[in-house]
């Protein structure tokens, strides 16, 4: 009892202490934080950040010791570390654009926008930063030796140790692995988009096999880089979205990711569901090979004479994949989507019938994309690929 | 403890005269590469024409190394077990990786790999974690030549293949049920792939020699009595039988052959090395060349050996138009690391060595050796005489010591070629040596012995020679692959054995039914009395492993069998030190105890197989604790229905 007493006290005393920042100061930061690639690029002008990749600063406890705050700006900080107990891993440079009186105004901003309470910054106290901070980068360890939390807080803040399964469970960056994947032939793409949207892509019959966004990405098991290589690649989630295929039998699925048969359900010479259609096309898709741009992966494969590109991107509003096409030279085709109840599919072109297949002019062929969205992804989904 | 004592001083012994690197070469380690998955275990290496080297891990990362600055940088990510690389040019790479050769480039100059050309991807995968695709090399013309491995019934195979599945290739130790696995190929300059030869069961290493000639090397096992060195021809077969399956003309399945017939279809190794004592899982081939600055040995092979911290040098010569020879431990013991798996020459002169092990023996890191310009007391060369062996050596040798016949203890023996897992040495014939001439300037000496016998292996220990400043003989262990003799070579006694074995399946279009016959039943989904799982111990399958305690538990699953009878099951386990036993209960009937001898570490993984009988449909496998604990248990199999 005693101690909730000492609490609330020293909580009613610092509130106390805060004096209601200006108006004018606040308004200042506001305009500099919410300038074109200033803060708001990544913290977002709700102060929310971005999952898994950039913290938040509305509620972070981060912002309880103004000097801590002006040294990040500063002097950037860069490594794993935990806002509230969720864990984040990029790096946030140091801002070099703006002198002492603009990033006092803007951490003052900070501080006091979005229901944070904090303390007013001056330009001195930056100032003597800027002559005193050592000028590097910081470590998450080296910050919180500087700038201890109050440990009485007893929040889950600091850093850690990103273990292999956290490097693939929280992506910032695109992720490509080519493993072994369930439900899928042995020449597999394990690919995961920043703000996790996760999808296996076959080399083997030149297609996407599914989509997952829940559950992380592949497990980077340290067992299956170390080892012979024998593992299939698992991970947590359910497909969302799973392409077609004809041969393999309902039944057949809680098999997808064994590694012990004596037998296949079927080779890639006789895959029938390649998606594209063209006509008078007779011939089996051809893997090309892959470029990655800007991290991400487009994938080339040749049809007859076709040669088609796919790159695929996170959809907008972060809820799906974006499949872009590239058709040279074009021609009129149907390409065959699979229906499923969980994910929402468009087209830019074409009309998706109720079969999934839809029909693109040579025209429209040439350059095209689908969106595949989960549809509501707090629905609990069909039973999944993995094991 | 006195066996054990024995024991231990004679390999001391008998490593002390067999072998040892020569004082003029220096092992150093190289800083690893920063690998992300923390490996260090480095599975291709080569040099850019700018000197730097590059490096693929089984991560799938590909570094550079600049041995200037000792900097390394990230090149590639994502890559499916890169096994080899080129060093094409300063900004590209051709790396084989499982499902392709890969041209991996960097083509807007930011350091980083952005382009990833499939140039063949032309050949099957089962998905069976041993169809390693290994090491690509180029020819003078530009071709590119690489090889497959077999699958292993260490596991199965996965529910989609890629490429053509026949049946008549799955069968078997190491088998072949996709396209060309166990073939050497070659990717012809415009872009065709060619099975080029055929036997192979891990060809772990190709290399050409300075006058073009490719090599392949081989490890012992199923039908590959002792590892080998094959001098690759088109269109020949080397004795894996598995790859049969994808040769033009070859009918039936393999593994119901007579094994008459397949051994008459066989080509021999150029070199085979002895078992046990030269190289139990040779790697890499790497000619000496002129630029190397590597001692007196231009022009011969180095083979890197994976079982321990060895390379071997391979001295040919073309006797009845095809190459034989002889090969010794060179590098040897001291600083270099086991696991010597891909070999390159920096443009300083000075060897790389890239240490990997996959789960099996080896090691890890980079070694550089270097030569220090002095020349090492050794055998320079071993040539084929009508009566025997004349023996060049880097320096004049101590003229007393070697005259000595009895310095000289040679035997022969050879190898059975059968479907058995590797072969004793057979024949084993100490053979007398007649006399021993050293010639004028002491470098060379004729050793004439009563008898040579074609298709035997001739292995000589030579018995404490020095050269005349006494130095020691670095390497005095060495074995001659004499196929043919320099005339009158009699006919291949073939050294088979076996009958064919034609059973009534295998024949015809793939099944494709859920076959339950060597389906991996994993402890997880297991029936657990009492047993915890676990995942402390790596190298398990599966999501987990199962745990025994104390006090009586049990694990058990049901198993399906296609049949009733005599089967076998193979239960996966790691056990650290003591024996475990445990009770083995088969549909309700205790049926007896299985011993579990330790696997001499919880991270090391044994298969123990045992007979059972079995009923057709469903039957219940049971383990349980019998008044201890037992081992880590992984999963059960049914080997044998």
């Amino acid at each position: 009892m005693r101690i909730f007493i000492v609490t609330f006290c020293l909580l009613s005393l610092s509130v106390v202490a805060l004096a209601v920042p200006n108006a004018a100061i606040l308004e200042k930061g506001k305009a500099l934080y919410n300038g074109a690639g200033s803060c708001v690029a990544c913290h977002m002008e709700d102060g929310k950040g971005q999952p898994s990749s950039v913290p938040p600063l509305t509620g972070s406890d981060w912002l309880d010791d103004p000097d801590r705050t002006i040294a990040i700006v500063l002097r950037g900080l860069a490594g794993p570390i935990k806002v509230n107990g969720k864990r984040y891993y990029s790096a946030m440079p140091p801002q070099l654009l703006f002198d002492d009186e603009k990033i006092a105004h803007i951490v003052t901003y900070v501080n006091n926008a979005w229901g944070n309470k904090g303390a007013e910054v001056s330009r001195e106290q930056v100032a003597k930063a800027r002559a005193e901070l050592p000028v590097a980068v910081y470590t998450p360890e080296a910050i919180l030796k500087a700038f201890p939390f109050d440990k009485r807080k007893g929040r889950s803040n600091g850093t850690f140790k990103p273990d292999f399964d956290d490097v693939l469970a929280d992506v910032t960056v695109p992720v490509v692995y080519r493993t072994f994947m369930p439900g899928a032939s042995p020449a597999a793409f394990a690919v995961a988009l920043p703000g996790n949207q996760f999808y296996c892509w076959d080399a083997g019959e030149c297609r996407l096999r599914y989509v997952w966004s829940k559950g992380g990405f592949i497990r980077g098991n340290q067992v299956h880089w170390s080892s012979n290589g024998k593992p299939v690649a698992q991970f947590n989630g359910i497909p969302y979205y799973r392409a077609r295929s004809s041969l393999l039998k309902p039944e057949d699925y809680q098999y997808l990711a064994e590694s012990g048969r004596r037998t296949p359900f079927y080779d890639t010479t006789e895959a029938v569901d390649f998606p594209i259609l063209v006509e008078g096309m007779k011939e089996s898709p051809k893997f090309k090979g892959y470029r990655l741009i800007r991290g991400y992966p487009e994938f080339r494969y040749q049809l007859g004479k076709h040669e088609f590109r796919e790159l695929i991107t996170m959809a907008e509003g972060r809820k799906g994949i974006t499949r872009r096409f590239f058709m040279e030279p074009e021609a009129p085709i149907t390409f065959r989507l699979t229906p499923d109840e969980a994910a929402l599919v468009s087209t830019s072109a074409g009309v998706i019938q109720k079969d999934g297949s839809f029909k693109l002019t040579a025209k429209q062929a040439k350059e095209f994309h689908i969106t595949i969205n989960e549809r509501n992804p707090l629905t609990p989904q069909p039973t999944g690929i993995t094991k | 403890m006195r066996p054990l004592f024995y024991f231990l001083s004679f390999s001391l012994i008998s490593q002390f005269v067999l072998a040892g690197t020569p004082p003029a070469y220096r092992v150093t380690k190289i800083p690893n590469p920063p690998s992300k998955f923390e490996t260090k275990q480095i599975d291709g290496l080569d040099f850019l024409p700018d000197g730097r080297m590059a490096v693929c891990l089984p991560s799938g990362e590909v570094f550079l190394y600049s041995p200037k600055s000792k900097k390394w940088q990230l090149f590639a990510e994502g890559l499916h077990n890169p096994l080899g690389l080129i060093g094409e040019s300063n900004t590209s790479l051709i790396i084989s990786q499982r499902p392709e050769v890969t041209r991996v480039s960097d083509t807007d100059g930011d350091g980083k790999a952005d382009d990833f050309e499939v140039l063949t991807d032309a050949f099957g995968m089962s998905g069976n974690y041993h169809e390693f695709h290994f090491t690509p090399v180029k020819d003078k013309e530009g071709a590119l030549y690489f090889s497959l491995g077999t699958g292993s019934s260490g596991d199965g195979i996965r529910s989609i293949v890629r490429g053509k599945f026949d049946p008549r290739g799955r069968p078997g130790r190491m088998h072949a049920s996709t396209p060309y696995r166990g073939c050497v190929m070659k990717l012809t300059k415009d872009g065709k792939t060619i099975p080029w030869s055929y036997g192979h069961r891990t060809p772990n290493g190709l290399g050409l020699d300075l006058e073009g000639n490719l090599f392949v090397t081989d490890n012992q096992g199923d039908w590959v009595g002792s590892s080998k060195l094959f001098h690759v021809k088109e269109g020949r077969f080397y004795g894996h039988v598995a790859s049969l399956t994808w040769k033009k003309g070859f009918k039936g399945a393999p593994l119901e052959a007579d094994p008459r017939e397949l051994a008459k279809m066989r080509s021999r190794a150029a070199v085979v090395f002895p078992h046990g004592s030269m190289a139990n899982s040779p790697t890499q081939v790497l000619a000496i060349t002129p630029e190397a600055k590597f001692g007196p040995f231009t022009g011969q092979l180095l083979v890197g050996e994976m079982n321990r911290n060895r390379i071997v040098r391979v001295m040919l010569e073309e006797v009845d138009g095809e190459l034989q020879g002889a090969c010794v431990p060179f590098i040897d013991g001291g600083a270099l690391a086991r696991g010597c798996n891909r070999m390159a020459w920096a443009p300083d002169g000075s060897l790389y060595v890239g240490h990997t092990k996959h789960t099996w023996a080896g090691g890890e890191g980079i070694s550089r050796v270097e030569w220090n310009g002095e020349d090492p007391f050794e055998v320079a060369s071993m040539k084929l005489m009508k009566d025997g062996f004349r023996f060049s050596f880097t320096k004049p040798v101590d003229r007393e010591l070697a005259e000595d016949p009895a310095n000289w203890p040679f035997k022969r023996y050879y190898y059975k070629y059968h479907k058995s897992y590797g072969s004793p040495q057979t024949g084993v014939t100490p053979i007398e040596v007649e006399s021993v001439e050293v010639s004028k300037n002491g470098k060379t000496v004729m050793v004439r012995l009563k008898e040579l016998k074609a298709w035997h292996i001739h292995e000589v220990n030579i018995r404490g020679l020095k050269s005349a400043d006494g130095t020691s003989l670095a390497n005095s262990y060495l074995a001659y692959t004499l196929n043919r003799l320099l005339e009158n070579t009699p006919p291949d006694p073939l050294h088979v054995s076996g009958k064919a074995s034609p059973k009534k399946t295998l024949q015809g279009e793939p099944v494709k039914v859920i076959d339950p016959i060597g389906t991996v039943y994993q402890a997880e989904d297991a029936k657990r009395r009492g047993v915890g799982l676990a995942t402390g111990h790596s190298g398990f399958t599966g999501r987990n492993y199962a745990d025994f305690g104390e006090g009586e538990q049990s694990i058990g699953w049901t198993v399906e069998s296609a049949k009733s009878g005599q089967g076998k099951i193979l239960i996966r386990y790691a056990l650290g030190a003591s024996k475990r036993p445990l009770k083995l209960i088969v549909n309700g009937k205790d049926v007896g105890i299985l011993p579990f001898p330790p696997t001499g570490d919880w991270k090391k993984w044994g298969d123990l197989i045992s007979p059972v009988t079995l009923k057709k449909g469903e039957n219940k496998i049971v383990l349980q604790t019998n008044g201890a604990s037992g081992g880590n248990i992984d999963h059960l199999q049914v080997v044998e229905p």
